[in-house]
């Protein structure tokens, strides 16, 4: 029975708070079962949550080697959702992402169409290196990314909920590849990069995987929890001044608006970035269990939420200037 | 929930207006004291002050009132609800969310334990009552003090005597220089511009003031001993050499006493009302009462005999 002007039904409130109650000791829990397989790489961690609470997808950009694919699948077990993992390769075919229609035979003889599912049918798909697909693959995944539906023929297929990609990009290795354009690249909520470990960490990595035992995480939380999460997520309060300031930085990084931003870019960040960094605060806040968002929160997310969105012009590229030296000045001023 | 957190918010609010406003009055107090010094060296009525300190009190509650920020400023004076509290005041109206509803009984609970203290700024306040009475006083020495305005004035005793003579004698305190001596009028200069009104026709030789001679007055001021000092109580002073006893009652009678050497008393009953002579014409214009008339008619006859 619906209760509320939101349409959510009693039993959906109930779940709802049960889920806000438990919501900080979850994020430990999340924590403590990572750092027993992945060792540092905490913000990363942070930040993929954050893209997962906001029904978002991101982009991670790291040297081969960092752990990428092991956080990621690290996640998805503790959170008790399929995780598939999509190697791109030039020759990659958009069936091959979506799925395609099968001839199979059934048990009377006759032969019909099966629809045979992709691998974006999972809740966290983890598209590595996308770089490398070839630009009608790309479009494949991102409109299934998009839609959260799939058409094959004229069959619409629906993809599952929580639906979370992670598309990965070689930094080295540029020759033969397919650089996303940037309005694809738009589609992304953030570009989370992963750093080197620290000695200690490194160490830690060596006692984890050098020796007899391969450690093992466990099942934090259930899979209709962490939708429950999403539309908390979407029901964190902000206040005027947060939203305006947030429309402030976004606005500074605009050539039209922004003299700074004249200087160093060519391209500023659209209204998606706006809302992209509302919803990526509103993550961060709840993740840290608090019941409102601050300013700390939307400086925290601006360099992941923005760096992909701008585009520097040849004077900042000529001299090194980096997106996230851009986003400081930015953070800065406004 | 939401009605008690909007009651919360307005009595802050209200709090903060009222401590607002106070420190604008002080403000205000000052600034009519400070005009009030400035006036008072130069010799302006320090009532024309009390402008400026109206106006600025009326601009500065308009601003308050307009600039008013109350959520702003709560937030500034109570750390543990900076954002809390303008994130709950703007999403009041979302009835429903469950995390709206912790926030704002959050809220409230912090709003419930704010003190009126935290929006009191004690060390503005009491800078500016300090400099309200450095301010007082230095009108005061500047009232008493005549400095002859911005010309670098040099303390003039006289104008002091004076100007103490005719406070006091306003008071209905006579305060004349009484000496048992001879000469007790030569040289005596210290007469008021009240005196002189008064007195009507032009004295014949030196006229006794209140202040006249030094006070209690020398040979044959208060017993016999001369006294140098010349303020002395005020309700000693001697006639004729004999000690007479005061009760001052400016605006209602009293009662003269007459102590001579010899120990005898003499009293008489200064009537209510009475003033000192306006004329030496006639008695009944003299405002003096029935019981004082010998006294002062022997008191005149003596400066007449001498003079």
């Amino acid at each position: 029975m619906m209760d509320t002007d939101k349409g959510i039904t009693r039993e959906e409130l109930k779940n709802l708070k049960e889920v806000y109650a438990s919501l900080g000791d979850s994020y430990k829990k999340i924590l403590g079962e990572t750092r027993k397989v992945v060792a540092g790489q905490d913000d990363v961690l942070e930040q993929i949550l954050i893209a997962i609470y906001t029904d978002s997808h991101a982009l991670l950009e790291g040297f081969p080697g960092l752990g990428k694919t092991l956080m990621v699948r690290t996640i998805a077990d503790i959170m008790d959702m399929k995780f598939r993992r999509l190697q791109c390769t030039p020759d990659l075919m958009p069936s091959d992402v979506t799925g395609t229609h099968v001839i199979e035979e059934t048990t009377d003889g006759k032969k019909c169409f099966r629809f045979e599912e992709g691998p974006v049918f999972t809740n966290i798909l983890l598209a590595d290196e996308i770089n490398r697909a070839t630009p009608k693959a790309q479009s494949a995944l991102l409109e299934a990314m998009q839609e959260r539906q799939v058409t094959a023929g004229n069959q619409t297929f629906p993809l599952d909920r929580p639906f979370f990609v992670l598309a990965t990009q070689n930094p080295i290795e540029m020759e033969g590849t397919y650089p996303l354009p940037e309005a694809q690249i738009d589609r992304f909520l953030m570009k989370i990069l992963v750093s080197y470990p620290t000695r200690e960490e490194e160490g830690r990595i060596i006692d984890y995987y050098a020796g007899e035992n391969t450690p093992k995480c466990s099942k934090v939380i259930a899979k209709s929890q962490v939708v429950n999460i999403q539309r908390l997520t979407r029901m964190m309060p902000i206040s005027n001044d947060v939203k305006e300031y947030v429309l402030r930085i976004v606005g500074a990084t605009r050539p039209e608006e922004s003299k700074m931003a004249k200087e160093f870019l060519d391209y500023g960040a659209s209204p998606r970035a706006s809302l992209g960094l509302i919803l990526a605060a509103k993550a961060r806040a709840l993740i840290n269990g608090r019941n409102y968002v601050g300013k700390e929160d939307v400086e925290r997310v601006a360099r992941p939420v923005l760096r992909h969105r701008l585009i520097l012009n040849f004077e900042s590229e000529r001299k090194g200037v980096k997106t996230d030296d851009v986003i400081s000045r930015i953070l800065k001023e406004a | 929930m939401k009605t008690e957190f909007v009651k919360k918010i307005a009595e802050a609010g209200r709090t903060m207006l009222a401590i607002q406003f106070f420190g604008i009055l002080l403000d205000a107090l000052v600034l009519f004291l400070a005009v009030g010094v400035l006036m008072t060296i130069l010799g302006i009525n320090i009532a024309y002050a009390l402008i400026p300190a109206a106006a600025y009190l009326v601009f500065e509650s308009a601003a308050a009132l307009m600039k008013s920020n109350i959520l702003g400023t709560i937030e500034k004076k109570h750390k543990k609800l900076d954002e809390r509290l303008s994130t709950a005041h703007d999403n009041q109206d979302n009835p429903g969310n469950i995390i709206v509803e912790s926030l704002i009984k959050d809220v409230t609970g912090e709003l419930d334990v704010m003190e009126s203290s935290e929006f009191f700024e004690s060390r503005k306040v009491s800078s500016r009552v300090m400099t309200s009475m450095a301010l007082i006083f230095l009108i005061l020495i500047i009232t008493v003090i005549d400095f002859r305005g911005m010309a670098g004035g040099a303390l003039d005793l006289n104008s002091l005597m004076r100007g103490v003579g005719d406070a006091l004698r306003e008071r209905g305190i006579e305060y004349e220089r009484l000496t048992g001596g001879e000469d007790r009028w030569e040289n005596s200069n210290l007469t008021t511009e009240k005196e002189d009104e008064k007195m009507g026709a032009d004295p014949g030789g030196d006229r006794p003031g209140a202040l006249a001679g030094p006070i209690p007055g020398t040979a044959g001021g208060v017993g016999s001993d001369e006294s140098t000092d010349i303020f002395g109580k005020p309700s000693n002073a001697a006639i004729e050499g004999e000690n007479v006893d005061l009760d001052l009652h400016p605006d209602y009678g009293g009662e003269i006493e007459i102590k001579d050497d010899d120990g005898s008393r003499e009293q008489m009953a200064v009537e209510a009302g009475a003033e000192r002579a306006q004329t030496s014409e006639s008695c009944d214009e003299c405002a003096v009462g029935p019981g004082n008339e010998e006294l002062v008619k022997r008191y005149f006859e003596k400066i007449l005999g001498e003079a």
